[in-house]
């Protein structure tokens, strides 16, 4: 599995890592600073999920959701956010996000996450 | 809009706190019965609560002693940090967390309120005086391995 | 364009944070001798010697006055709104207020300077 992060908080790219550390057939290919560099990567290196952080500069985890569920229909999001209230994830599940998790999350809830988002179809 | 009750923010707010310096850094900030004393260098983080709803915007704002913020962070970063830039970074980090968290649960009970967080702002120093005059607060205090918290979170006439 | 890091501050601070339809910060900045002469005008004119707790809302009131007015003066679809003041006081202050480049403009006066520091997500 391969995973890109897309998240503005130099934490959440290491915690991300470090939950996947040694897990084999997975590897994270990048950490993306907002939405526009993530969609960028994404053409790059084709990963198979991407975690997704609601609120970034220049192009925020909504408005980057909407872009890669019509022009990359095949990655697979788990998004990711501080804030976990039903409005915001009414509005991502409307985009077709169908996993959510709340910052700060245990190593095996991230890693069931993913593994659950990668199955979806 | 239905009357908010503040126990209920108060409770909300610090239960996250804790939770995510649990969560987050692996680190227990153990409630103190009463007020502490913040040494001299001091690290302070606010983040603003903002909501349509007029006369309910708040703000968060956690005041740590140095040393307190870099157990915090270096908890969070698995390690020491790589530079001074990380310190203040993951504490604006670590009460975003905080703010989320206290807000899901806050906007799920209070349908309509839709509080969004602003950015965190830190500041640092000695001698540092911080206050937000137009909101009625609580303080609740809290120590760390590396020294005590003020955890301030108020709101505009709810 | 100043880079985002911890950048020295003045000695008299009002942040004002930005959220809704957009999200930053701003900070007005000036010394405590040119603090005192703005509560004083504020007052109608009185001479104030200290910055007491009336002293201190009338700056909070200035920040939400400038930046409230600066915010509306911008039209943005969803509506930026912004939150509470904080007034910060010290004579040897530090501030880091966002992950993306900010913008500062110093003025001065004949009783020191004021800056005005922001950044927009």
């Amino acid at each position: 599995m391969r995973v890109l992060v897309i998240d503005d908080s130099p934490f959440i790219f290491k915690a991300v890592k470090k939950a996947l550390e040694g897990m084999e057939g997975v590897v994270v290919v990048g950490n993306a600073p907002n939405g526009q560099v993530g969609l960028d990567m994404v053409a790059e290196h084709h990963p198979d999920v991407v975690t997704l952080d609601v609120t970034m500069p220049v192009m925020d985890g909504i408005a980057t959701a909407e872009i890669l569920a019509s022009r990359h229909p095949e990655v697979k999001v788990l998004m990711l956010s501080a804030m976990g209230d039903e409005d915001l994830m009414a509005r991502a599940k409307a985009l077709g996000v169908r996993r959510f998790l709340t910052k700060p999350f245990e190593a095996a809830d991230l890693r069931q996450a993913l593994f659950s988002v990668l199955r979806d179809r | 809009m239905e009357n908010i009750d503040r126990d209920f923010l108060y409770a909300t707010s610090a239960e996250a706190l804790i939770s995510v310096a649990r969560g987050a850094a692996e680190r227990d900030l153990v409630p103190l019965e009463s007020p502490g004393e913040l040494g001299g260098e001091k690290v302070a983080v606010v983040v603003g609560l903002v909501t349509r709803e007029p006369g309910k915007k708040g703000r968060f704002l956690l005041e740590m002693d140095q040393g307190l913020a870099e157990d915090l962070t270096e908890g969070m970063n698995g390690g020491p940090l790589d530079d001074a830039t990380e310190l203040y970074l993951f504490s604006g980090e670590l009460l975003n967390m905080v703010g989320g968290k206290a807000l899901t649960v806050i906007n799920n009970r209070y349908r309509g309120l839709e509080y969004r967080l602003t950015p965190p702002a830190i500041f640092a120093g000695k001698g540092l005086e911080i206050l937000t005059p137009l909101v009625r607060s609580q303080v609740t205090w809290y120590r760390g391995a590396r020294g005590v918290a003020r955890f301030d979170v108020g709101f505009e006439g709810v | 364009m100043e880079q985002p890091g911890l950048t020295s501050a003045h000695q008299v601070n009002v942040l004002v944070g930005l959220s809704q339809g957009g999200r930053g910060n701003v900070v007005l900045g000036m010394s405590r001798k040119g603090a005192l002469k703005i509560v004083g005008g504020m007052m109608g004119g009185m001479a104030v010697t200290e910055l007491d707790d009336l002293g201190k809302s009338a700056l909070a009131e200035l920040g939400n006055m400038l930046v409230g007015s600066g915010v509306r003066a911008v039209s943005t679809p969803e509506g930026l709104d912004i939150s509470p003041p904080t007034v910060v006081l010290g004579d040897r202050v530090f501030l880091f207020i966002s992950r993306v480049p900010s913008r500062v403009l110093n003025f001065r006066t004949e009783d020191g300077p004021f800056a005005v520091r922001f950044s927009l997500e």
